[in-house]
């Protein structure tokens, strides 16, 4: 059920969607989306079969949506063709993975690996940038509490997910007790998405040409 | 899970905080560093506006209590002079023109550096001074509302009446406007500055990114140093809306 804590950021991004700035909106879709893929992955999994599909396209297209967002933030602004390398790198990883080498119906572990890296890459990246641009509050800063969310998040995705690669997935309690640890970063990371939605500003505030 | 799990399992855990220690570590790190940034940002901007706005005011002064006096002086002993030849007065005459122009020059200078109304009556007063002495010739026609504006500090109402200098030199510019809103008004304990004209308007991202003029630099500055936050809205064709909110405490 903890899964479903995606709920929180999904709700507060449906009040607050209309009044807050449009450069954030693909964060929001993409959270709109993780909720649907929740839903049917349930849904799947109920039905007896594995959710597999569904989570392997659900990471490349929440992988478009935050490209998109990091494009929003200006992240690529000094280098133009990044946006297009990046995307086509994501691209050619999920189909290796998930079509040439292995299926789609088995999860794509090493593109969730090469993913979550790149995010918190681009996270870190983008956080030394905010230090010397912002002014105010870090704390009331919703690109700041997205990155720190993504960089706590992404790194224990690679941690759990090295893990269930190299071979430790035999016993059923050792699997969900690394699991377990998934989830409560999975919450911790939801929490920061909410608050950020709630200080999302309503308008685009000026800040100088480096960010 | 058998002993081998569970020290492999207790082995996860312990990386587990321990990475999770780094990262706490490391937002500490960059929360205070960003602080100390801020700290320094502010300081340097406070330094070069405060400089920049004695500098002005000593000019304004100089102008206005030196050169003013000596001129008037000047004018004073040209108009008792007593002159027969017709060649000569008309010289006279003119050099007196002369004369008067520059005086009347020499005072809008000294108040376009520092209006004496702004520190003796306030902001308000001030920005309805400036803009009713917006010469027609602009072609801008210039509305000031405001509403219940409480006294502000020196370095406030100094500040804010340059963000409305820039702004509606600005809009003379570039804008190609014809109307421009300007109004001032008190929200949740916060002034707000918002204005809005109905020219060419400019894109955002380009202006943002291409910017390196003082223009929108200075209104940020100014902006930082008071606390508040500047946003820009402003589309090609729509005409440009900046709204500040500056705290007033």
């Amino acid at each position: 059920m903890l899964s479903f804590c995606i709920l929180f950021p999904a709700l507060a991004g449906l009040i607050r969607f209309a009044k807050i700035s449009p450069v954030f909106h693909p964060f929001i879709y993409c959270i709109w989306i993780g909720v649907f893929n929740e839903c049917l992955s349930i849904l799947i999994i109920k039905s007896g079969h594995s959710n597999a599909v569904n989570f392997n396209i659900y990471m490349l297209v929440e992988s478009f949506f935050f490209l998109w967002q990091f494009k929003n933030w200006k992240f690529f602004e000094n280098h133009k063709h990044s946006f297009s390398i990046l995307l086509g790198v994501i691209c050619f990883a999920w189909l290796l993975e998930t079509v040439i080498i292995f299926k789609v119906t088995s999860f794509s572990s090493y593109f969730l690996i090469t993913y979550s890296c790149m995010l918190s890459l681009m996270s870190i990246n983008l956080l030394s940038r905010l230090i010397l641009t912002e002014r105010g509050s870090l704390l009331k800063n919703p690109v700041f509490i997205i990155c720190i969310a993504f960089i706590i998040y992404y790194t224990f995705s690679v941690l759990s997910e090295a893990f269930w690669v190299y071979g430790l997935n035999e016993s059923k309690d050792f699997r969900l007790n690394v699991s377990n640890i998934s989830v409560f970063t999975n919450l911790l990371a939801n929490l920061l998405y909410t608050f950020a939605i709630i200080w999302m500003p309503n308008k685009q505030r000026f800040s100088l040409p480096s960010l | 899970m058998d002993a081998q799990q569970t020290t492999l399992f207790t082995a996860i855990l312990i990386t587990t905080f321990f990475v999770g220690g780094i990262l706490i570590y490391f937002i500490i790190i960059l929360i205070r560093q960003q602080r100390r940034n801020a700290r320094l940002y502010r300081s340097k901007i406070l330094a070069e506006i405060t400089t920049l706005e004695n500098e002005r005011a000593r000019i304004a002064n100089d102008l206005h209590d030196e050169l003013g006096p000596l001129l008037s002086a000047i004018k004073f002993k040209l108009s008792s002079i007593e002159i027969n030849n017709a060649d000569d007065e008309i010289q006279m005459e003119e050099s007196s023109k002369h004369l008067n122009d520059i005086i009347i020059r020499m005072r809008e200078i000294s108040n376009n550096l520092m209006p004496s109304s702004l520190l003796r009556k306030g902001l308000v007063v001030a920005l309805d001074e400036f803009v009713r002495k917006m010469p027609a010739s602009t072609g801008l026609q210039i509305n000031f509302k405001h509403s219940n504006i409480p006294e502000l500090g020196k370095e406030k109402t100094i500040n804010t009446y340059r963000i409305v200098q820039e702004i509606v030199h600005n809009t003379i510019k570039h804008a190609d406007a014809s109307l421009l809103n300007i109004e001032l008004k008190m929200e949740n304990g916060k002034m707000i500055l918002l204005t809005q004209d109905n020219g060419k308007g400019f894109d955002y991202a380009f202006a943002t990114k291409e910017n390196t003029g003082l223009g929108l630099r200075s209104l940020l500055s100014r902006t930082d140093i008071m606390n508040g936050n500047l946003y820009i809205e402003s589309n090609k064709g729509e005409g440009a809306k900046y709204s500040i909110e500056i705290p007033v405490k």
